[in-house]
């Protein structure tokens, strides 16, 4: 789901910039030295996910992921999407370099929103269904707020681009669903084999020992 | 406490694997690019044909084609492709046109024909063709030089010396047999370019464990 070159209007790429600019400064403060090869694992992850086309029914289809990279990495999504997109644009011309800015704050933005919903997880009682659930919850909305923030770039951009709005909202709909299946079994299996790997699912104590929360 | 080390290990295994589990799905999906659009559109007479199609050589249907002057930047005309991905119009005026297909929802591609590639609809010059890259000589430029002959659509041939007759109908002739000949090999160029190789796919995770070393190396320094 990447907007290609040429349709936005310069405006909104520019917001774009201005956006991925702000996020990129607010979620890479403070970062940990732990933190940097996990965040390259994941941002690989994601690289490769979205090069993978699964034929589907008349069209193709390919995973976005950006809820596994929230739900993993938690605000360290933003910087790992940011540059997956550089990368995608530099190397096969995904989108392109211009929409660098929108790209990043639709992808990114959905990875951020489906953190948000996974940390709600703790304010339930943990059963062997809730990383389900909410990594899946998680992953639709944020596959759902990246087409939302994507029709608003539409609308944004001029009066002819709302009904291409819509259709890119419909559109989202499918993936919505499948990413909600797929990051649900992703994030019940890595609570079961790896919990560490999932943002916040293990708390470390001051003496360094992990304890399931 | 998790001894560094073997916490280090770990990670490069949990890197192993993941690298390894990406890599692997790749191989099966031996048609795995990029699904950008890609056009063809090249003069004939006086029609010019688009074809539209993506990069992994489907068909794009049901496209919308609009054709701009690129001077003045005003709408000429707009259509859509059929079942084939194809799409023809009959040049509106000599200018710049510039081309742009819109397959769907941000897969869009423009390609301009320098008005110098049309045929003169005062008929003094022959249709070239015009190809996707600009750079590409014209096919049959020792044809362009001297040759006056008038716009083949409007038919008029009355008026005219058999010679320059035959040299036009000659001219239509080699250009369409070079046509069939080159635009297998154009298409592939093309598909070609586009097509994502599974050396970037590596070339692109190498990139970010690049970035890893050196944010790491940079962090250690810090921490000293």
């Amino acid at each position: 789901m990447h907007i290609s070159e040429g349709i936005l209007s310069a405006p909104v790429l520019t917001a774009g910039f201005v956006g991925t600019a702000a996020l990129a400064a607010i979620t890479l403060r403070k970062m940990d030295m732990e933190e940097i090869p996990k965040i390259s694992v994941i941002t690989a992850a994601f690289f490769v996910a979205s090069l993978i086309h699964i034929p589907f029914g008349f069209t193709s289809i390919h995973l976005i992921l950006n809820g596994l990279v929230g739900i993993t990495l938690g605000i360290r999504a933003f910087p790992a999407i940011m540059l997956a997109i550089i990368l995608q644009a530099i190397l096969f011309g995904h989108g392109g370099v211009t929409v660098i800015g929108i790209n990043s704050v639709m992808l990114g933005g959905g990875g951020l929103v489906a953190y948000f919903i996974w940390r709600l997880r703790h304010r339930f009682p943990s059963t062997p269904r809730r990383e389900t659930i909410f990594g899946g919850i998680a992953a639709a909305v944020s596959v759902i707020s990246s087409g939302l923030i994507l029709a608003l770039a539409l609308v944004t951009t001029g009066e002819e681009f709302v009904a291409t709005a819509g259709y890119a909202l419909l559109a989202h709909v499918p993936v919505m669903v499948i990413e909600g299946i797929v990051v649900g079994v992703c994030a019940a299996f890595l609570a079961k084999v790896k919990p560490e790997i999932l943002a916040g699912q293990v708390q470390k104590t001051p003496m360094g020992h992990h304890h399931a929360t | 406490m998790i001894n560094p080390v073997r916490k280090h290990i770990r990670l490069s295994f949990i890197t192993f694997l993941l690298l390894f589990f990406a890599v692997s799905f790749l191989i099966p999906q031996e048609y795995s690019y990029a699904h950008k659009v890609q056009m063809f559109a090249h003069v004939e007479g006086s029609k010019v044909f688009v074809e539209g199609y993506f990069a992994d050589g489907k068909k794009a249907k049901n496209s919308e084609v609009t054709v701009f002057d690129n001077k003045s930047g005003e709408r000429l005309l707009g259509g859509k492709t059929d079942d084939m991905g194809k799409f023809s119009f009959n040049i509106p005026k000599k200018t710049d046109l510039r081309i742009s297909l819109n397959a769907s929802l941000g897969h869009k591609t423009e390609q301009v024909l320098p008005g110098s590639e049309l045929p003169d609809a005062g008929g003094s010059n022959m249709p070239l063709r015009g190809t996707k890259e600009d750079e590409n000589p014209p096919i049959s430029p020792f044809f362009k030089g001297g040759l006056k002959s008038p716009p083949l659509e409007k038919g008029g041939k009355g008026g005219f010396s058999f010679s320059q007759i035959e040299q036009v109908e000659l001219q239509v002739m080699i250009e369409k047999g070079i046509e069939k000949g080159i635009s297998p090999l154009l298409r592939g160029f093309s598909e070609c370019k586009e097509r994502v190789y599974y050396s970037e796919i590596i070339g692109g995770i190498g990139y970010i464990f690049g970035i890893m070393g050196i944010a790491l190396y940079f962090k250690a320094r810090k921490n000293q």
